[in-house]
């Protein structure tokens, strides 16, 4: 297959890749291979034990970093680190439910530890209920820990993002969906589709999903965060910077997320505040030689207000997972997990109930099967491999009056272009439309992580392929009754999504996490990678991107590290838009009502424009660029300051490309012609062809897009964030955190810029009719949008380990929050009109500066001096400048307490907007004061029971 | 603590509260007018309470007990054409006398000068505006109801062909202020309008004394679905649409579309929430030939027709009815064309209310209009009016 030699291609030039990385220390292939083969082998065997019991511990993952060797701990609580080269390195153990260990560790000989884990208490000095930068020399990130989600309360993986530099403190809100916008002010459509969840190691994948109609901007195409319950997760980490190479199909950034795998005490959680409540109880059990079980129970229900119980959404999560180790060689992780949302709108139970009401279920059944195969050999110590499965079923069904104000609602139902003789409708009706979406994925990826030493650097190194492949096999949108339609219009046609072609994905990858000691406290970290991805390749619509990717930082002092980075992101376009839904323009022909009891009339002219495939599509590529630098305090604290910039030039958006068609109109006239051409009385449920006379009484040109999508969508997002950890002061048990950001958007669209001819220039029949004798082309990508935000919040971490509690109370303030729409002036630089083949198809003409005073006649030539024609010059567009709006500063308050109750449980509660600061302010351009901070009071607890 | 409250209040200056005033109101006449301004009814009015005064044998009318605010003033009464001849006038034809204060404030006690203006009563009026559009059966919007009808005051058969009517612009933020327009093309002298129609010339359209001209989007029986709407299949013409969006009833003739500032779409864009400001006018000019404009001080986007005020024969303005109120100063017809303003009772619209005139007396076996070139004294609501009917003689 000629996807699979340029996969092979790919790899042995990321092979080449590695290689050039090795020599920059000057070390060559031979000796490279000669100095792994002498550091063959030591073992580092650990037995890790519970402080409290002695128990072992089970599924405990151990790693020595910066080499990266891995192994998992058995039934006794053993793990053997086999092949380590001699030298110091960080001993790293996790556990779920479990104090973290790091132990700094000089292999000379074989060695054996004994180790023993704290369980995570309140009682234990350190807590961490903040977010906790990444480790330098690799993305920047955030990694969210489970005591942080469990202070914060958190209902969905949405709730954590507050932590995050630069978000805004948000309300938990479990009735509307929510995905994952990171260092961007704007609900940016390619940033969402764009943005990755990666659960237990497989992405959940949003290719598949599907629309009906033309491309929307405003269309939800994230994974909406809600499905995601956040009692069954470990920890969660929010890459915002440039990801590793390992990840793929993205732009903007990633969360990978981490369920709960291990023993774990019976665990119960309540949690209720006035618009939500959400119950779960999970168990990790020891199946001795069987590894361990976990399962997590839970459900949530919310209502959008309380007060008026128009929405509602309610959550089902079931989630199994089993770990198991195999003669030490060979550990899995296999989790089935089942989630089901509920989404309903309607109306309120004290209102009227009018029948109307919007309902969407949204269930997933995922498998994750993740194992490591521990080969230890020079260039294969681990083989990791994952296979991924998710069937998802999402149904909607939608049942509202359709309005009719204007007394005459056809009903199209056309599907070829031709005349039709449609019903249709004269008063508003009750109506159900339904959407069936069923996307699978299937993913597998399989890896070779390995390392080495060689002199003073240690490298470590992984490199995998990936193969995904999504599909959708729902029945896509329909009616409950085709006479009369939920969406009565040119976008209300049904859609079967089963017609789709399935959508195959594959990348490979290569990446090195290279650590150079220049000197004693002089050091460089780099991880640079490489990663290439090909979708539908061998087809015309097929795409490619290679995306290399470096974060490197150097430590100058010990109490000093400057970093940077560089990388590309680039996520495949989904099927929806490379496949988009069929254009349909829809005319009418003849509008003949005698109210006298004779036949009425109703023609429409359908006309159908299909992109079967979009076959110049690319992908959508953020180049991210990162320059930053930490600065270690005297006094423990720390200071990390990061510059970034972010830029999608080719994000997805419509695309416009004109076809024409001409539109036959029959006057009350001609009725007795259509009458003589075969026209009867439509009756029938759906539009009948008829024959229209050749004799219309007009006929008009039409312009219609063709529903092509495109990469016409630009972004840039640039800005500083700040993590600033201040310390602690002893003697208030207190630890203080200062964060802020100031961020920047601007948003171009780079898409042809068209425009019909002003009705002012227009006879009236033009007008009336909505017709223009061509379209006039101005130039694209000088119209903008931009955002500005600065904001900074102050955490204060109030623990005192005696009582077993934690306050926290988190300031925020918005300094600057100022945006502007800037539209540009500019003159006409061409026009597009029907080339005169009859075929549809369009011409562009340039309008050169000598052009300027002339004139473009109607049937659109250019003329120096025919006056009848349309003025060039008044074809111009200007604008008067619009002020910018700069809002006021506001402030919120949030305040949160977790208490633990012995070692039987504890609870959290915590009141947003605790000082209730609603203020009326008004911002730059008006005078008018409108209501600050609405809706950002929000308060709740949450008890929970270890048994 | 008792004592405290007692010092409390002891120290509150009940002087300073505001208190009622009085104020006079005096009435000039005409220029070049004689006239009696004796025994005239002035109305004060504030949102829906009125207060009337009838004026002293000077003209002067003084209304006591009035709390300061922003009032609205207007007076007006009609004169036969003996009585315009013998005050002075030009030429025998019965006149409306009238004169308004809107947005007046009455702060404290003064005296308020009404400058009178003297305007012919005219043949063909406005007599009924139906903009608001209804709820139907199932409580979803109509709109396709909605209709302009023109009245016949006169004694005598009128021929309407070639009659223009036109839509006053109804931007949510004013294209032009008035004072935009009268510092432009002079005070009170034109007015943007939006769309305009002509009733065709191809033939005689004859209206008889008290007969009436209903003009609509769609000429069907717009009860069928809707219990608030009224049959409109005898409507006299219809504006014909060309989006297959309204039915079009062939045996109704159709308007002629002189101008359209909005494109794809043909009918009348009476908004339902105003404001919605109608003109008619006649003029031999060519009206498509007419000055357009954008937006005040804008160089693109919509572009409205400049109408010069002179060759308007009636208006009629129906301003938006805010949350907060009418907002006055939001008037698009100058004092001559419309000295006052009309409103339904609704925010948003959709309340089945039309607009509509008074009826002042029965003259040769027809009624006559109130029509005192002041649609706060002209025009009043109802959900239950029908097409071509008015209430009965108030006299």
């Amino acid at each position: 297959m000629q996807w699979s030699r340029w996969l092979v291609a790919i790899c042995a030039l990321l092979m080449s890749d590695s290689c050039w990385l090795v020599a920059q220390d000057a070390v060559s292939p031979t000796e490279v291979r000669r100095e792994v083969r002498r550091q063959g082998g030591h073992a580092v065997s650990v037995l890790l034990l519970d402080e409290g019991d002695s128990q072992p511990l089970i599924m405990a993952t151990c790693q020595l970093q910066p080499l990266g060797a891995y192994a998992t701990t058995d039934v006794d609580g053993h793990a053997t680190l086999a092949n380590i080269p001699v030298g110091e390195w960080q001993l790293e153990v996790s556990y779920v439910g479990y104090e973290p260990l790091s132990r700094t560790l000089r292999v000379k000989a074989d060695t054996t530890l004994t180790l023993t884990m704290r369980q995570q208490t309140l009682a234990l000095k350190d807590v961490e209920v903040v977010a906790r930068q990444s480790a330098s020399g690799q993305a920047t990130a955030s990694v969210i820990g489970r005591q942080a989600i469990d202070h914060l309360q958190a209902s969905s993986l949405a709730d954590v993002m507050q932590l995050i530099p630069g978000q805004l403190m948000t309300n938990s809100d479990l009735t509307s969906q929510s995905n994952l916008q990171l260092r961007t002010l704007v609900n940016n459509h390619t940033s969402a589709f764009g943005s990755s969840v990666v659960m237990d190691g497989v992405p959940m994948s949003n290719n598949g999903a599907m629309t009906q109609g033309s491309f929307s901007s405003t269309a939800f195409v994230g994974t909406d965060l809600r499905q995601i319950s956040a009692d069954d997760i470990n920890e969660v980490e929010v890459v915002r910077g440039i990801p590793s190479a390992e990840y793929g199909d993205l732009t903007s950034g990633m969360m990978v997320v981490k369920t709960k795998v291990g023993v774990t005490p019976w665990q119960v959680r309540a949690k209720i505040n006035p618009g939500t409540q959400n119950y779960s109880v999970g168990k990790g059990l020891k199946l001795h030689r069987y590894g361990t079980l976990n399962f997590n129970l839970d459900y949530a229900q919310a209502w959008g207000d309380p007060r008026q119980k128009t929405r509602s959404f309610d959550r089902y999560t079931a989630s199994v997972g089993w770990g198991l180790d195999v003669g030490r060689v060979w550990d899995m992780t296999t989790k089935v997990r089942f989630a089901l949302g509920k989404d309903w709108s309607g109306n309120d139970p004290d209102a009227i109930d009018d029948g109307t009401s919007s309902r969407c279920d949204n269930r997933v059944v995922s498998l994750s099967h993740n194992g490591n195969v521990h080969l230890n050999r020079p260039w294969a110590r681990t083989i990791r491999y994952t296979v991924g499965l998710s069937l998802s079923d999402i149904s909607s069904r939608n049942t509202s009056y359709v309005s009719n104000s204007s007394g005459l609602l056809p009903i199209l139902t056309a599907t070829e272009s031709g005349y039709y003789s449609v019903p249709w409708e004269t008063t508003s009706y009750l109506a159900t439309g339904y959407t069936e979406s069923r996307p699978g994925n299937l993913f597998v990826k399989a890896s070779n992580h390995f390392y080495y030493k060689a002199g003073k650097t240690r490298q470590n190194i992984k490199m995998g392929v990936e193969y995904k492949s999504d599909w959708n096999d729902g029945r896509g949108y329909y009616n409950a009754d085709d006479r009369l339609p939920y969406r009565p219009n040119s976008d209300g046609r049904p859609r079967p999504y089963s017609d789709e072609p399935t959508l195959h994905q594959a990348s490979a990858y290569i990446e090195d996490n290279f650590r150079w000691q220049i000197g004693e406290d002089v050091s460089l970290k780099a991880q640079a990678g490489v990663r290439g991805t090909g979708l539908q390749m061998g087809r015309a619509e097929g795409t490619w991107a290679l995306s290399p990717r470096i974060n490197a930082s150097i430590s100058l002092t010990d109490w000093l590290e400057v970093r940077g980075g560089y990388g590309r992101n680039s996520k495949t376009p989904g099927m929806a838009y490379l496949y988009p839904d069929r254009k349909y323009a829809d005319i009418v022909a003849a509008n003949y009502m005698p109210q006298d009891g004779s036949d009425q009339i109703l023609i429409y002219q359908t006309y159908v424009y299909e992109v079967e495939r979009n076959r110049n599509l690319k992908n959508a590529t953020t180049t991210k660029y990162e320059a930053g630098c930490s600065v270690k305090l005297p006094w423990g604290g720390k200071l990390d300051l990061l510059a970034y910039m972010d830029k999608t030039p080719n994000g997805f958006g419509s695309q416009t490309e004109y076809v024409t068609y001409v539109n036959s109109l029959y006057d009350q006239t001609q009725i007795d012609a259509l009458i003589a051409a075969g026209y009867s009385a439509a009756t029938s449920a759906t539009s009948i062809p008829v024959s229209a006379p050749t004799t219309p009484t007009a006929t008009h040109t039409y312009y219609t897009t063709t529903g092509l999508v495109g990469n016409t969508s630009a972004t840039r997002n640039r800005g500083v964030e700040m993590d600033f950890d201040l310390g602690e002061v002893r003697a208030l048990h207190t630890h203080f955190y200062l964060s802020g950001a100031y961020s920047e958007t601007k948003t171009w669209s780079t898409d042809l810029n068209a425009q019909s001819v002003r009705t002012a220039l227009l006879t009236s029949e033009y007008t009336a009719y909505g017709l223009t004798p061509f379209k006039v082309v101005y130039p694209s990508g000088l119209d903008y949008s931009e955002y500005r935000r600065m904001l900074n919040t102050l955490r204060v971490v109030t623990h005192i380990p005696l009582l077993k509690m934690v306050a926290s109370f988190t300031a925020q303030v918005v300094w600057h929050d100022w945006n502007r729409s800037y539209t540009a002036d500019k003159h006409a630089i061409g026009w597009i009109m029907a080339d005169g083949t009859g075929t549809g198809s369009t011409v562009y003409r340039a309008i050169t500066d000598d052009m300027r005073d002339g004139y473009i006649t109607y049937s659109g030539d250019y003329s120096a001096s025919d006056a009848t024609g349309i003025r060039i010059s008044d074809l111009d567009l200007t604008y008067s400048d619009s002020d910018p709006v700069d809002n006021p500063v506001t402030w919120n308050v949030q305040a949160r307490l977790t208490k633990e109750l012995g070692k039987f449980g504890g609870f959290s509660c915590f009141v947003n907007n605790c000082l209730y600061y609603e203020p009326f302010r008004s911002s730059s351009n008006t005078s008018t004061r409108t209501q600050r901070n609405t809706g950002s009071f929000q308060f709740g607890c949450e008890l929970y029971i270890r048994l | 603590m008792a004592a405290i409250v007692l010092w409390a209040s002891a120290c509150v200056d009940f002087d300073d509260a505001t208190q009622a005033t009085s104020v006079t109101v005096q009435l000039q006449a005409p220029e070049g007018l004689t006239l009696d301004l004796g025994d005239k009814t002035v109305t004060l009015q504030l949102g829906g309470q009125t207060t009337t005064v009838q004026t002293d044998s000077e003209g002067a009318a003084v209304f006591s007990n009035v709390v300061p605010d922003v009032y609205d003033l207007s007076v007006s009464w009609t004169i036969t054409a003996d009585e315009y001849m013998a005050a002075g006038g030009g030429e025998a034809v019965a006149t409306t006398v009238s004169a308004s204060l809107n947005s007046q404030l009455i702060a404290g006690a003064e005296v308020l000068y009404m400058q009178l203006l003297a305007s012919a009563q005219r043949d063909i009026v406005i007599g009924k505006v139906y903009y608001a559009g209804s709820k139907d059966n199932n409580n979803r919007n109509y709109m396709a109801g909605k209709y302009i009808e023109l009245y016949n005051q006169s004694d005598d058969t009128v021929d309407v062909s070639g009659l223009y009517i036109g839509l006053t612009e109804s931007e949510s933020t004013q294209a032009w202020t008035r004072s935009d327009l009268d510092q432009t093309y002079g005070s009170g002298a034109a007015i943007l309008l939006k769309q305009i129609y002509r009733i065709p010339t191809d033939d005689s359209y004859m209206v008889a004394p008290g007969g009436t001209v209903v003009i609509c989007n769609s000429a069907i029986d717009h009860t069928d679905g809707n219990d608030r709407e009224s049959d409109l299949t005898g409507a006299d013409f219809e504006v014909k649409d060309t989006q297959g969006n309204y039915q079009n009833n062939p045996a109704v003739p159709a308007m002629q579309m002189i101008y359209q500032i909005y494109a794809g779409t043909s009918v009348m864009n009476l908004v339902q929430s105003g404001p919605t400001g109608v003109v008619i006018f006649r003029t031999d000019q060519d009206v498509t030939a007419w000055t357009k404009v954008y937006k005040y001080g804008a160089t693109s986007g919509l572009q409205y027709v400049v109408c010069p005020t002179s060759c308007i024969l009636d208006g009629m303005e129906a301003l938006r009815r805010k949350t907060s109120g009418i907002d006055v100063t939001t008037k698009r017809l100058p004092d001559c064309i419309d000295a006052g303003y009309t409103s339904i009772n609704a925010v948003s619209g959709w309340n089945a209310e039309v607009v509509y005139r008074r009826t002042r007396c029965m003259q040769s076996g027809h009624k006559v209009l109130v029509d005192t070139n002041n649609s706060s004294n002209d025009c009043q609501t109802s959900t239950t009016i029908k097409p071509r009917q008015y209430d009965d003689c108030q006299e």
